[in-house]
Parts: C-alpha cells; sequence; structure tokens
C-alpha cells in the first residue's frame, strides 16, 4: 500500500489544506496532519498548507490539534478550490477559579465576568444584571419600577456609585429597569464593593460597580448579532496593525418600531445605545479612546387612564420623558497606574403637556482619575490616586404643581414643589493614598480619602483601615473601617442649596475558608452608623434624617470550574433604619430587606448544552402606604393621604429563573439559541402598589407568573 | 408616586395586569363627600357639603368640623393638626388671605372618617343651579361589538331623542345645563357605565363594561329600572349639583316603574297612583330602602282655593338648616338643607304635572 501510494506521487497534485475551528472560523497553529504514507505535518500559524496528494487517489488525512478534538476526512485530488477542515474545540481544563485571598483594601469584592452573564437565567446577556444576583444586593422584583435599584447592604439607590473604566456613569440601567446602558460584549469583569471599600473610592456611603472593560487584543475579525424578545443588537471587534483594534457595538429596543402605542403610552418607550472603542496594547501599555452613549425615550399619561373617562382621557396631561448621554474618552494604563477621563453630556428631559411644569436638565463633565501604585521592597506597596469632577449642571425647572408627585419616577425634582432656573459650575475633588504591609500571613492596609467640594467649599476626610490575616493555607480573616462621607447630589446641591454631606462610620469583619481548594465560604458581618441621611418620600424635597443605622451579615458558598459550571449560594439578614433622636422613633430605608437569599448554577452539559438555574427570594421591601384620601371639591379629585413613611411593606419574593441554551457550532460561525423561563409563585408576583380613586382602595399591578422569553446570537 | 409607577413596567404592560377595585369613581355606594356645594350669600360663601351614607344622599347624623388649612396640609390636615373654628354642618365663611383652604372633616355614623378640603372660589358665583337633561342615544352600536363606537369621535355624531321613559337596554345622552367650566358625572347605585363626550356632556349605556383603551373586553347588561344620576358643574371653585332619575324600561301597565310622581327631576314613590295633574297633599315618610328616600302617603287632591295662604306648600315650617319655601325639593335632604328626619311625616302639598 504503501509503495503504491509512493508511486502515484509521482503524479502528485499539490493541495491546499485551511485548518480552522468550528464555531467561529479561527485558523489553528501546529495543527497536525497524518497523512496516508504516515508522515506528520504541522499547520502554520495561519492554519493553511499545502500538501501533495497523489492525482486520482482517494487519500484519508487525520487532523488533530491538542485542543481539539481529531477528524478524519477523505478526500480525492485534484480539487478545486482548497480543503477547509473544520476541528470541533475540546473543553477546557477543569480550571478550579478561586476568588478569595485577593489583597485589596477591599472587605468585599464580588467578581462577574461574561461567561457568568451569559450563562446564568434571567441575565439575558446582561452582566450588570447579573450584579442584582450578588450576595449583599438587595433582591429587586423583576420589572417593577424600582427593578434597577442598587441598593447594597441597606444603602439607598443615590448613595452608590457605578463606573466604567474610572469614569462615572450618568445612569446603570435603561428606564432603571431592562438592559444597563453599555453592551455585554464590552464587559471583562464587573467588581462589586459592597461596603467598607478602600480609599480608592469615595463620595458614597454604599457600594461601588466597577465595570472594567476587555484589554486582549482580537486575533480575527469577530462579532455577534444577537436578538431578544425586547432588543436587537449586533458588535464587531477587529484587530488593525500596531497592536490597535477596534471594536463597535450598538443596540435598540424595537417594540416602538413594530408599532407598539396605547392611550397610556402614545410614544412607546424605546432605548439604544452604541459605542465606538479604539484599543492599543504594547506590553503592559494599553490605551483606549471610545465614544459611547446611551438614550431612553417615551411618552406616557401622566395620569391612570385605565380608571379615566374618555373625556380625562382626552384631557389627561402626558409626561414626555428623554434621557441620553453621550461620553467621549480615554483611559491608559501602564504597569504601575491607569489614568481615566472622559467628556460626558448627559441630559434629561420631563416635560408635561400644555408646559404644565418640566424638568430640563443638561449636565457637562470632564471626570479624570489618576491611580497609581507600586511594590517597595519585599513587604510594602503604595497605592495613590486622585479624583476631578467638575461638571456644569443647566436646569430650568418649572413646577408642575399636582402632577409632580406622580412622575417622581422619571423626575423626582418636579415634585419638589419649585420653580428654578440657573446654571451651576461644581468641582469635586479628591486625593488618597495607601500603604500596605504584608507579609506571608498578614496584610494591613491604612489609607486615607482626602476631598473638596465647591459647594459650600466643604472638606470631606476619610480614615480608612483594613487587614487580612491568612490563618491557615485556607482560611483567611478579613477586617475593614473607616469613614465614608457623600456630598448631596447635583440637583440637591443647586435647586435646594443643600450642603449637608452624609457621614458613615463603617465597620466590617469577614472570614473565608476554602475545602479543598475548590469550594469557598465566606462569612462576613458588618454595621454603618450613618449620620445626616436623606431620604425621599413619595412627594416633597428629600427629608433630612439625623441618624442612622445599617447592620446585617451574609454568608457566601462559592464553585467555579471555568468554562463548566460555576455555582453560588448566598443568605443575608440585616436592617436598615433612620431616625431623628433616638432609635424607638426610626423609620425603616428603602431599602431594608431583613432576608435575602439565592442561589446560581450553570453546568455546560456538553459543549453545546448549557443548563442553569436561579433562584431569588427575599422580604419584600417597605414602600409608604395611603391611609386614604383628602377629597378636593373644587376639582372633585382626590390627595392621597400618606401613612407613615416606609411603613408598609411588599409581600415577600420568590423568583426561579430556568435557562437552557444550545449551540450549533456551524463551519465560520456559531448560532446560540437560548430560553429562559421565569417562575414567580402568583403570592409573589406583586410589582407595585395601586389605589383606587378616593385612595381607599389597595391593590397590586402583578406580572406574569410564567414567563417564557427567548433569544438567538449569532457571533462569528 | 403614589399609584403611577407604570412606566416602570413597560416592557411587561401586555402582560400585568390588576384585578379592578371594587369601587368605580362613578358609582356613588357606601360613605363619602359627594362634594362641597358653594353658594354665595350675604357675608359670605356657605358651604353645603353633601354626604352619601351607604349609598343615601343624607346628612343625618354625620358630625362635621371646619377648620383652615394650609395648602401644603391638604393631604394631611386632621381636627387635632388643625384645630376646628366651626362644628356646624354648613357654616358661612370668608377664606383668609392667607390663602388657607376650607377643610372638612367628616365623621359618619358608620365610624368612617372622610376629609374635604375647598378652595377659595373666585369670581362671580354662577347664578342658579344647573339642570340635567337627558335625551335616547338613537343607535349606540354596542350589541354589535364595535369597539370604535366607545370613542368619542365616534360617539358625537351619534342621533338622540327625548325619550321617557328610555327604552330597554337603551343608552342615554346626559346633558347639565348651565353655568359652569366641566361636568362631573356620577350615579346612586353601580349599574351601567358612564362614557363622557364633552365637559358638559356623558352618554351613559345600561351595560356594564369593562374598557382597555376604550376597546371593550366585556359586556353585561344590567336590569330595567330607575337611575339616579349626579352630576357636578365645577367653575372656579364654585360646585354646583344637580340630580336627576330616569326610568329605563317598559311603559304602560307592563312597566315595572311603581306608583310615583316625579318632583325637580327626582321621583317619589307614593303609596296608591297619583292623580294625572293638579295638586296633592301627601305625608313624606322617610323611606331608607330606596335611593328616593321618602314615599308619599296619605294622597288627597286639593283645590287651589283650598291652600293655606301663608304656607301654599306647607314647606315654611320644615325644621331645616337654613329657611327653606317654595314647592318641596327632593335636593333639600340630598343637598343637607334638610335632615331626613326633620321632614319625616311632614304634610305637604305638590304640584302634579303630566
Amino acid at each position: 500500500m504503501m509503495l503504491l501510494w509512493l508511486a502515484a506521487l509521482a503524479q502528485a497534485a499539490e493541495v491546499d489544506v485551511v485548518v480552522r475551528q468550528r464555531g467561529d472560523g479561527l485558523p489553528i497553529a501546529d495543527a497536525e496532519i497524518t497523512l496516508p504514507d504516515g508522515t506528520v505535518v504541522a499547520t502554520p500559524p495561519d492554519g493553511r498548507i499545502t500538501l501533495d496528494l497523489p492525482d486520482d487517489v482517494p487519500a484519508e488525512l487525520t487532523v488533530q490539534s491538542w485542543n481539539h478534538q481529531p477528524v478524519t476526512v477523505s478526500v480525492t485530488p485534484p480539487l478545486d478550490g482548497p480543503l477547509r477542515i473544520f476541528l470541533m474545540p475540546m473543553p477546557g481544563p477543569a480550571e478550579v477559579v478561586v476568588e478569595a485571598f485577593r489583597p485589596t483594601a477591599d472587605l468585599t469584592r464580588h467578581v462577574v465576568d461574561a461567561e457568568m452573564a451569559t450563562r446564568t437565567p434571567g441575565t439575558y446577556d446582561d452582566a450588570v444584571r447579573l450584579v442584582q444576583a450578588m450576595p449583599g444586593v438587595n433582591v429587586q422584583r423583576e420589572f417593577a419600577p424600582n427593578s434597577g435599584d442598587i441598593q447594597v447592604r441597606g444603602s439607598l439607590p443615590g448613595q452608590s456609585r457605578a463606573y466604567l473604566d474610572g469614569i462615572d456613569l450618568p445612569y446603570l440601567y435603561h428606564f432603571n429597569q431592562y438592559a444597563s446602558v453599555f453592551p455585554a460584549s464590552w464587559i471583562d469583569t464587573i467588581e462589586l464593593f459592597s461596603s467598607t471599600f478602600g480609599s480608592h473610592y469615595g463620595d458614597a456611603v454604599g457600594a461601588i460597580i466597577e465595570a472594567n472593560t476587555r484589554q486582549e487584543a482580537p486575533e480575527e475579525v469577530g462579532g455577534q448579532v444577537h436578538v431578544n424578545m425586547i432588543t436587537l443588537g449586533a458588535d464587531i471587534t477587529a484587530p488593525l496593525k500596531k497592536g490597535w483594534w477596534i471594536s463597535g457595538a450598538a443596540r435598540r429596543s424595537f417594540h416602538d418600531i413594530a408599532g407598539e402605542s396605547s392611550l397610556q403610552y402614545p410614544f412607546w418607550p424605546r432605548f439604544y445605545d452604541f459605542s465606538v472603542r479604539a484599543n492599543h496594547a504594547d506590553g503592559p501599555r494599553r490605551s483606549s479612546v471610545y465614544v459611547t452613549g446611551a438614550g431612553d425615550a417615551y411618552e406616557r399619561a401622566v395620569g391612570e387612564l385605565d380608571i379615566a373617562d374618555p373625556v380625562e382621557q382626552a384631557s389627561s396631561p402626558y409626561l414626555a420623558y428623554r434621557r441620553d448621554y453621550q461620553m467621549a474618552g480615554g483611559t491608559h494604563a501602564w504597569q504601575h497606574g491607569r489614568l481615566s477621563t472622559a467628556f460626558v453630556h448627559d441630559q434629561l428631559q420631563a416635560r408635561i403637556t400644555e408646559d404644565t411644569g418640566h424638568l430640563l436638565q443638561r449636565r457637562l463633565r470632564l471626570p479624570l482619575r489618576l491611580d497609581a501604585g507600586a511594590d517597595i521592597g519585599d513587604h510594602w506597596r503604595w497605592l495613590a490616586g486622585t479624583e476631578l469632577r467638575p461638571e456644569i449642571l443647566m436646569t430650568d425647572l418649572a413646577d408642575p404643581g399636582p402632577y409632580g408627585e406622580l412622575v417622581t419616577t422619571e423626575a423626582p425634582e418636579l415634585a419638589w414643589d419649585t420653580d428654578f432656573v440657573g446654571n451651576t459650575f461644581r468641582m469635586r475633588s479628591a486625593a488618597y493614598g495607601e500603604f500596605h504591609w504584608y507579609n506571608n500571613v498578614v496584610r494591613v492596609i491604612p489609607g486615607i480619602r482626602l476631598g473638596l467640594d465647591t459647594q459650600g467649599w466643604t472638606p470631606t476626610i476619610e480614615p480608612r483601615f483594613s487587614a487580612r490575616w491568612r490563618v491557615a493555607e485556607q482560611t483567611e480573616l478579613r477586617l475593614a473601617t473607616g469613614r465614608y462621607q457623600q456630598r448631596p447630589s447635583s440637583p440637591q446641591a443647586q435647586i435646594l442649596d443643600e450642603d449637608t454631606t452624609t457621614d458613615s462610620w463603617q465597620i466590617g469583619v469577614g472570614l473565608d475558608q476554602t475545602f479543598g481548594g475548590r469550594l469557598e465560604l465566606s462569612v462576613e458581618g458588618y454595621t454603618k452608623a450613618l449620620a445626616n441621611v436623606f431620604v425621599q418620600p413619595p412627594d416633597g424635597v428629600p427629608e433630612l434624617y439625623r441618624k442612622g443605622l445599617v447592620y446585617g451579615g451574609e454568608l457566601t458558598l462559592r464553585y467555579r470550574l471555568r468554562d463548566t459550571l460555576f455555582a453560588w449560594a448566598w443568605i443575608s439578614a440585616g436592617r436598615a433604619f433612620v431616625f431623628d433622636t433616638t432609635f424607638d422613633d426610626r423609620v425603616p430605608m428603602a431599602s431594608d430587606q431583613p432576608i435575602a437569599g439565592g442561589m446560581v448554577l450553570s453546568w455546560d452539559v456538553t459543549q453545546a448544552i448549557n443548563v442553569a438555574v436561579r433562584y431569588r427570594g427575599a422580604s419584600g421591601l417597605p414602600y409608604t402606604g395611603i391611609l386614604g384620601s383628602t377629597f378636593d371639591a373644587a376639582q372633585d379629585a382626590w390627595l392621597p393621604r400618606y401613612a407613615a413613611l416606609n411603613g408598609d411593606r411588599m409581600p415577600a419574593y420568590h423568583k426561579l429563573d430556568l435557562h437552557f441554551g444550545y449551540s450549533f457550532f456551524l463551519p465560520t460561525w456559531r448560532l446560540d439559541l437560548y430560553a429562559d423561563l421565569w417562575f414567580v409563585p402568583p403570592a409573589s408576583a406583586q410589582l407595585y402598589p395601586t389605589w383606587n380613586y378616593d385612595y381607599t382602595e389597595e391593590g397590586f399591578v402583578t406580572g406574569p407568573v410564567f414567563l417564557p422569553l427567548l433569544g438567538v446570537r449569532a457571533s462569528f | 408616586m403614589p399609584k403611577l409607577a407604570i412606566v416602570a413596567t413597560c416592557f411587561c404592560l401586555l402582560l400585568a395586569c390588576q384585578a379592578p377595585f371594587g369601587t368605580d369613581r362613578h358609582d356613588l355606594q357606601h360613605d363619602r363627600i359627594v362634594t362641597l356645594e358653594a353658594v354665595s350669600v350675604e357675608g359670605g360663601v356657605r358651604v353645603w357639603p353633601w354626604f352619601l351614607q351607604d349609598g343615601l344622599l343624607m346628612a343625618d347624623g354625620v358630625q362635621v368640623q371646619w377648620s383652615w388649612v394650609p395648602v401644603d396640609d391638604a393631604s394631611s390636615f386632621s381636627p387635632a393638626s388643625h384645630p376646628p373654628f366651626s362644628e356646624a354642618l354648613a357654616p358661612v365663611v370668608s377664606w383668609p388671605s392667607s390663602g388657607e383652604w376650607l377643610g372638612l372633616t367628616a365623621d359618619f355614623p358608620s365610624g368612617t372618617r372622610r376629609f374635604a378640603v375647598l378652595a377659595s372660589p373666585t369670581g362671580a358665583a354662577p347664578a342658579g343651579r344647573p339642570t340635567l337633561e337627558v335625551e335616547q342615544i338613537l343607535d349606540f352600536g354596542l350589541q354589535d361589538g364595535d369597539p370604535d363606537t366607545l370613542t368619542i369621535e365616534a360617539r358625537l355624531p351619534l342621533a338622540t331623542a327625548p325619550r321617557s321613559p328610555l327604552t330597554s337596554g337603551a343608552s342615554a345622552r346626559l346633558t347639565l345645563q348651565g353655568t359652569f367650566d366641566r361636568a362631573r358625572w356620577m350615579q346612586l347605585g353601580d349599574e351601567g357605565t358612564f362614557l363622557e363626550l364633552t365637559t358638559s356632556t356623558s352618554d351613559w349605556t345600561p351595560w356594564q363594561l369593562h374598557l382597555d383603551d376604550l376597546e371593550v373586553e366585556e359586556a353585561e347588561p344590567t336590569p330595567d329600572g330607575l337611575r339616579t344620576f349626579v352630576a357636578l358643574g365645577l367653575t372656579r371653585g364654585w360646585v354646583r349639583p344637580a340630580l336627576l332619575d330616569v326610568f329605563s324600561g317598559p311603559s304602560g301597565e307592563s312597566s315595572p316603574l311603581p306608583h310615583g310622581l316625579f318632583l325637580s327631576g327626582r321621583f317619589l314613590p307614593t303609596d296608591g297612583p297619583p292623580p294625572a295633574d293638579g295638586l296633592v297633599a301627601l305625608t313624606l315618610l322617610a323611606d331608607t330602602s330606596s335611593n328616593a328616600l321618602l314615599r308619599g302617603t296619605d294622597l288627597q287632591p286639593v283645590p287651589a282655593d283650598e291652600l293655606d295662604e301663608d304656607d301654599p306648600w306647607g314647606t315654611e315650617a320644615l325644621p331645616c338648616r337654613t329657611p327653606v319655601s317654595g314647592p318641596f325639593d327632593p335636593t333639600w335632604v340630598s343637598g343637607s338643607r334638610c335632615d331626613l328626619a326633620a321632614v319625616d311625616g311632614a304634610r305637604i302639598v305638590v304640584e302634579v304635572t303630566p
């Protein structure tokens, strides 16, 4: 046979062979091709090789690669074109990922990445949504008005900050509920610092969310087109020369295009986001410049038209809402630091028809952030940085009278019973520094953060301290404490001339234990003593409470085999109150969720099949009920009489999400189909309370019990 | 944000739902402050509260406290926070120049407490009380299940004609005549559905409709009978109510309408058939089993020349809150001028018109 083969070679044909990976078409280097005579040749980096094969003689070629499934193909030269051979990638090694023991100054750091986002039920490919399934984050009712509120360890939504590569985001979720405002394809990791974080973050007494963009250069042009029941989007990444690459992404909801509208929503809600980015990598130096933006808009009746007459409906005022921002910025990172800056234009327009009232708010910002750090010898490390946040806020607020309290979801300032027109310049600046002293057992991190706000020229001084003690090989104790201060929001400062700093002394302790180097167990306890806490009532300006107290604990279990399985489960207990003088007069904060817990399990059964489950359950959050009404005889209308602030509570919430995904590995692209099924027990399906015409009857708008959601993603 | 956080569920709206509440705004049921009628009088404005007690328009037994309330406290005041200046049922008041609103705390015999406010009326008080008129809509089309028939544009051109009583199952067009900016519509009971047409006109159908964006999701007929409509004319803080009883159903021998006569648009049941016309003396008896609150007994025709010269209608001596005179008007009881107990047993004379 061998002799026949060799003889046949006398009349050989050249056959071009291209070896690529099934699913994305990437070339495979070092793939070994075994010829009929036993000769083995390897593909170069571009996966192309030319073989001499006998003419008109069937030949079997076996192709294998160390991380692909081998393939045997029969071929009879000559061929009209190149022979393309696609190898199915093999599952990666079962790499155990252990997140604990990261030596930062933060008491708590939770990390999610793109893999987790796409393989966790209920996130709809959105990494940021996954934050809301993290330990310590309040469980919110899906598609309720406050779905997008990030309440972490008893903090109120305005007390936390969200960053994208070091730059403050104007807002995190479209309509505060559905999807985050930047593409998931951008995201490498999202970090959540639940409380008592290090001195590199400030002007927040709640939590920090930091989204970090991908920094790895692509080898080939790649991209995705994805559609689900609400949005359609696409993104593309392409390498350029000399270490540069570019990426772009865009996404848009499509229900408004499909003609959806109603009396309540004559302009059906629509949102979009986009980004264009150029990156450069040169060893440890990485730079990027980007333009990104997002926008939300709709028009809705101010009142509830379902209970209105036709004439009332025809004369009902409408709220035209538009919110959008654009950012143009850049980052430069090197071995010892990172510099980030961006020009941010952010505007909010909330107009009530007939010019009954409006809020027109435009904000121009030019934040700049510098973080640097380096080791000093074998036991010391320093970190330092500065943050400058100049901004111009232009506001035109016309009080809409009684309509104000009906639009607080979109523009709380409209319920402040005031008019305001003016432009304000404000600069908030801060500098921080921290030292790490460490050896193999202990790490001690003192730090301090100093700030100055031109609103009242008020300084902030925030000493912080954390320590870690490696008690045993798989055991670590953590302690963090410090002062956290937050200046009033810009609308508060501008419109209400508010200059009160919210103050919080925090302390937390934690224990990390791994079992067998695989299963992680974390137990944490925390408390926050607050002063000067702003709480937003159902209408009117934010109320100032002199004191507040938050305390609680969390227990978390984590397990992860990269690219195969990840799971975590948690349970947390805590309370959050404000009060003026004594604790006996305490009022629950809107974030007071005594018990919360959940679990996530995602398993790639095969390369093509993923099944996952997520459960979240929690006590209902407080809300301010209504005890009846005052009848306004001149208008034949009813004014609600509010009960005690946050004195009522939503029913407990339970939600189970199931996820099934199937991937088709086509020669040069991959098709992912997924189906999510949510189940909310009927007793938990309440989204928000409503009242009848005179507020004497309370009911709830309820969401679906079962809801299937489908999605498709094609990537190349 | 008491009830309108719906924006955040926009992507879930098609799937979200809400169980309907028990009572519609138009349906006068249970205990309620129906309105505060402001009447310009010498020395100020007399404010007449209209109360609904267990579905009946009457003020008997309701305890009231009047306070001056800063506008910002309108939705939270109480007698404890704003001490009352009067406990009279219908005080004469002048609004203070500091801009406070008139606040009413009403304690019903059932134990229910209700609050109301009235801003200072401005401009001249409208002359006279508005009147309610009704016509039958000739081709409402609801039976065809055409959802467009319920839009304002579709209903405006519908032809109407006077009918009394209304044909069984027919819809009506109600018009409030008088000086006011806009009208508000209600009915005693909960049968039928209002569909407003203009600021002074509303259609009413005896069908119980469940609507979504003015599309009929469900329609159930209600039985024929007597309907009591209440309309409020609102203008610059002045509020003027009007009442009208309308019967729908067959007329003549097969009519289920009980014996009775119409007084100022209200139906007064009587123990026997009243004469076709002329003056009739009757005794009023309280009867809270019907919306009319009263029934006439012991009917006797009275020759005109036998009427009391000083009090021909028998109303001058009624122990009401303010003096009344002239032919008996059932709205005296509905509008708090007279307690039901005050007219119970009174012998009056009424004029029956064909």
